[in-house]
């Protein structure tokens, strides 16, 4: 049984996660620094969307190809932010697939530490089963 | 007149860092390990030559994909490849000493464990040359390790016993390169009572506590100037910190790593191709029969023309398989084992293509020839034969890429 | 005396020792061949040790990274730095961000073996150039954020100083597996050696030096070099359990902070030549005590309570 239960759920959650971040002085002034954009692609629901300092948080691919490309199931997605999968785990296994310049992505993952802290109460929220 | 060692070719413009490196090892491989390259090779098999390491050390060799945060060059895996090709077209041996630490080294990186890195990775950046080892095949378990499906199958492996804050490694590990010289070894155990890929544990064991044995080192065909030899574990206390990725992940680290390093090894292979067309290329320029020199009897040209495509074509893959590791995570299997499978066979179809061309002198030490024909081999052995290459292949190629 | 030693747990304690041990196997001899070529005035030798004098943007990232490890284990091995927030943090060396690019670093290597035996660090000011120490708004140095004062107001000095003129002098430090005494003198004399030559080489750029420090340990090296130094006592000097340091401030004795601004040019360079005919001496240890009483520096102390109202 996957975690959310309509595409419109798990976009919502996902959205609001990226929201949190994009408001995040540290987040927002380390992306415009470095130009960085993330296309996000979840699959079981199908929900996409794409974040930059510019535009914040849109639906969809972006027009250009992102610095950073992330795809996973919404239930291993689930899994990550809520503490229950390691990040390396789930690249080593293939289910977590990252495209981008190594290095960049690297130094990404620690600024995603805010949305770390704000998604159970995001997730319960929107009535995702934990 | 084309000069094949130049990577810059077509698609591929080096980044000016990678560039720079790559000249500064092509100058380290002209002055420092052409001059040894015979010497190296005719010596005592457990002969080991410090002062190429220790230069190759200087250069940041042994560093190259360690992140700068702690001390490395940060270079990726395209720096350690296009290096390893430079070194590889005068010493296959030299290369994979250095590709061995990668090899490593690469279980420390994928764990993506702060903990583990901050207390290996600074290792390798003091004056000394350090080097690392990865410990996988057994006496009676070779591929069987290397692919999934087959674990469940291989008898009598190593294994891995918790005992409080610490795990209990026993068994013996064949065919390591840099066993003997290593401080640490990355090495893949069976946690006791879960035989088969679910079960096996990476592990990162330094190699002076209690219970390790380094073996003799073998005589081997190629690959002289780096050491192969075995390590017996009894009662070796590892802690808890040392697993790499938890328990029963080995197998994904271990083909993560495979994949993360094969790039480099196809590099070795194209710079053992490169070596010995070189030699080759030149003969035919200067040797003259029948009134004119080799290359212009269309045999001999055909010859030497498919000699040049075949590193052309092993370069390029190399070169994508390496910049897609570099731009991918996880590391991707397709690029990177289709990259080794076509450096391996055609390293040995050059090499033998080339001592066709030279004839008798092709068959004599003092032309320098034989021995890329004996090192040609050596890759198909290692990070993957032609048979366990094929099945990662199709994998990636039947992978519905379903998340 | 205040020693109550943080507890760890032993997971802490193993990662701080293989931290240690880590540090124990590295040398960077190859510092010195790299100054050796880059800057050559920047190295000096003596007696089988070697010591550099240069800024943080000189050194090489690698080099850099091993200077500030040695600077961690050093602080490891002496209970000084968290082994809580060193594990926690994953630590090998101090935080590379914790350093500026104008910064000072004198480092004394063991011209055989490459290893780091000694090490003093001069921090710079994070203001831009000119901004008086007296301003308010200035940035506040380490030791006045952790001993809540301004050193300046509160040894009553300061009157047209500005911050690029003023240094702190921190981590003088010794590796700890140096037992033998005359190696331990002769480091010392390097560091303030090396301390000389860079207020010498860089004059009148640096004029006062700030810190703080037991009165038993890093003042009596200011004091055999001659240093007038003021020392304020009666403050309350605290860091956050959670921040890396905190434990050097609950470990040890009465920590104080110091000012001591540095003599006359002329004074500077005869009292260099002074210690540096005192470091070339075979019988070092003997013309070290005659160091100490020609040079004799002296201690002003300032009460902060007194001194606030």
């Amino acid at each position: 049984m996957p975690v959310f239960e309509t595409k419109e759920q798990a976009y919502d959650v996902f959205s609001r996660l990226f929201d949190i971040l994009v408001e995040d002085e540290t987040f927002a002034t380390k992306a415009t620094a470095q130009n960085l954009s993330l296309h996000l692609v979840h699959t079981k629901p199908d929900v996409e969307l794409h974040v930059n300092a510019d535009e914040g948080v849109v639906a969809g691919p972006p027009a250009q190809p992102a610095v950073i490309r992330i795809k996973m199931s919404c239930d291993v997605a689930h899994a990550l932010w809520m503490g229950d999968l390691l990040v390396p785990l789930a690249l080593a296994t293939g289910r977590m697939r990252i495209k981008g310049n190594i290095p960049k992505v690297l130094e990404f993952v620690p600024l995603l530490r805010p949305a770390f802290d704000r998604y159970p109460e995001i997730a319960a929220e929107a009535g995702v089963a934990g | 007149m084309i000069d094949t060692a130049l990577p810059n070719i077509g698609l591929y413009e080096l980044p000016d860092d990678v560039a720079e490196f790559k000249g500064t090892v092509a100058k380290f491989v002209d002055t420092t390990v052409r001059p040894r390259v015979s010497a190296n090779d005719l010596a005592d098999a457990a002969d080991f030559d410090w002062e190429i390491l220790r230069e190759a050390h200087d250069l940041g060799l042994l560093r190259a994909v360690i992140p700068r945060e702690y001390g490395g060059l940060g270079l990726g895996i395209l720096g350690v490849a296009v290096a390893l090709e430079e070194i590889s077209s005068a010493c296959a041996g030299t290369a994979l000493t250095i590709g061995a630490t990668l090899l490593g080294q690469a279980p420390v990186l994928i764990s993506g464990d702060p903990q583990l890195q901050a207390r290996f990775l600074p290792l390798f950046c003091g004056d000394s040359p350090v080097l690392a080892c990865n410990a996988v095949t057994e006496e009676l378990a070779g591929c069987d390790l290397l692919i999934p499906e087959y674990a469940a199958a291989a008898t009598e492996v190593m294994t891995a016993r918790r005992d409080g804050d610490f795990y209990l490694l026993n068994g013996r590990k064949r065919f390591i390169t840099n066993a003997k010289q290593a401080v640490y070894a990355s090495v893949y155990a069976n946690m006791e009572g879960s035989p088969g890929a679910t079960g096996l544990t990476g592990f990162i064991v330094p190699l002076d506590v209690d219970g390790v044995e380094r073996g003799p080192v073998a005589d081997k065909m190629g690959y002289r100037a780096c050491l192969g030899s075995e390590l017996t574990f009894r009662d070796v206390r590892v802690p808890v910190e040392n697993v790499v990725a938890g328990e029963g992940n080995g197998m994904v680290i271990n083909i993560q790593q495979m994949n993360m390093a094969r790039a480099t090894v196809a590099a070795i292979s194209t710079g053992v191709a490169r070596g010995a067309f070189e030699i080759a290329r030149q003969w035919s320029a200067d040797r003259v029969q029948g009134g004119r020199a080799l290359y212009r009897h269309q045999f001999s040209a055909r010859k030497i023309a498919e000699m040049a495509t075949k590193i052309q074509a092993a370069r390029l893959m190399y070169l994508n398989a390496a910049v897609t590791t570099d731009n991918e995570i996880p590391a991707p299997a397709f690029e990177s084992a289709t990259a080794k499978l076509f450096a391996d066979r055609i390293a040995i179809e050059v090499a033998e293509e080339a001592m066709s061309l030279m004839g008798a002198r092709g068959y004599l030490r003092e032309y320098g020839l034989e021995k890329f024909v004996r090192d040609a081999f050596g890759a198909r052995i290692y990070e993957g034969t032609p048979e366990v290459l094929a099945l990662a292949i199709t994998e990636a190629l039947y992978d519905d890429d379903d998340f | 005396m205040n020693v109550s030693t943080p507890s760890y747990s032993t997971h802490e304690i193993r990662y701080a020792d293989d931290i240690l041990r880590l540090h124990e196997q590295l040398s960077f001899g190859g510092l010195l061949d790299h100054m050796a070529r880059a800057r050559p005035a920047a190295v000096s030798h003596r007696h089988g040790l070697a010591t550099i004098c240069a800024r943080t943007e000189d050194i090489p990232h690698r080099y850099l990274v091993g200077i500030l490890g040695f600077r961690l284990a050093e602080y490891l091995r002496v209970g000084f730095v968290s082994k809580t927030v060193v594990r926690a943090s994953s630590l090998f060396c101090e935080p590379v961000t914790s350093t500026h690019r104008n910064d000072w670093h004198i480092v004394t290597i063991e011209a055989a073996t490459g290893r780091i035996v000694g090490y003093l660090s001069l921090s710079a000011t994070t203001d831009r150039p000119g901004v008086p120490v007296l301003d308010p708004r200035r940035s506040r140095f380490d030791v006045e954020n952790v001993h809540g004062i301004d050193v300046f107001r509160a040894v009553g000095m300061g009157a047209g100083l500005t911050t690029d003129r003023v240094v702190e002098v921190k981590r003088l430090m010794h590796r700890g597996s140096v037992a033998d005494p005359v190696l331990k003198l002769r480091i010392s004399l390097e560091l303030l050696l090396g301390l000389g030559r860079v207020v010498l080489d860089s004059w009148p750029q640096i004029r006062v030096g700030i810190g703080d420090a037991e009165s038993n340990v890093a003042l009596r090296h200011l004091l055999i070099i001659g240093l007038d130094v003021y020392t304020v006592s009666g403050t309350e000097p605290r860091l956050a359990a959670d921040e890396l340091f905190h434990p050097a401030y609950v470990v040890r004795d009465k920590v104080q902070p110091f000012y001591a601004e540095a003599p006359d040019v002329a004074v500077i360079r005869q009292r260099y030549d002074y210690v540096r005919g005192v470091a070339e001496q075979q019988k070092v240890m003997a013309a070290a005590v005659g160091m100490a009483r020609e040079l004799r520096g002296t201690i002003t102390r300032i009460d902060y309570q007194e001194s606030a109202a």
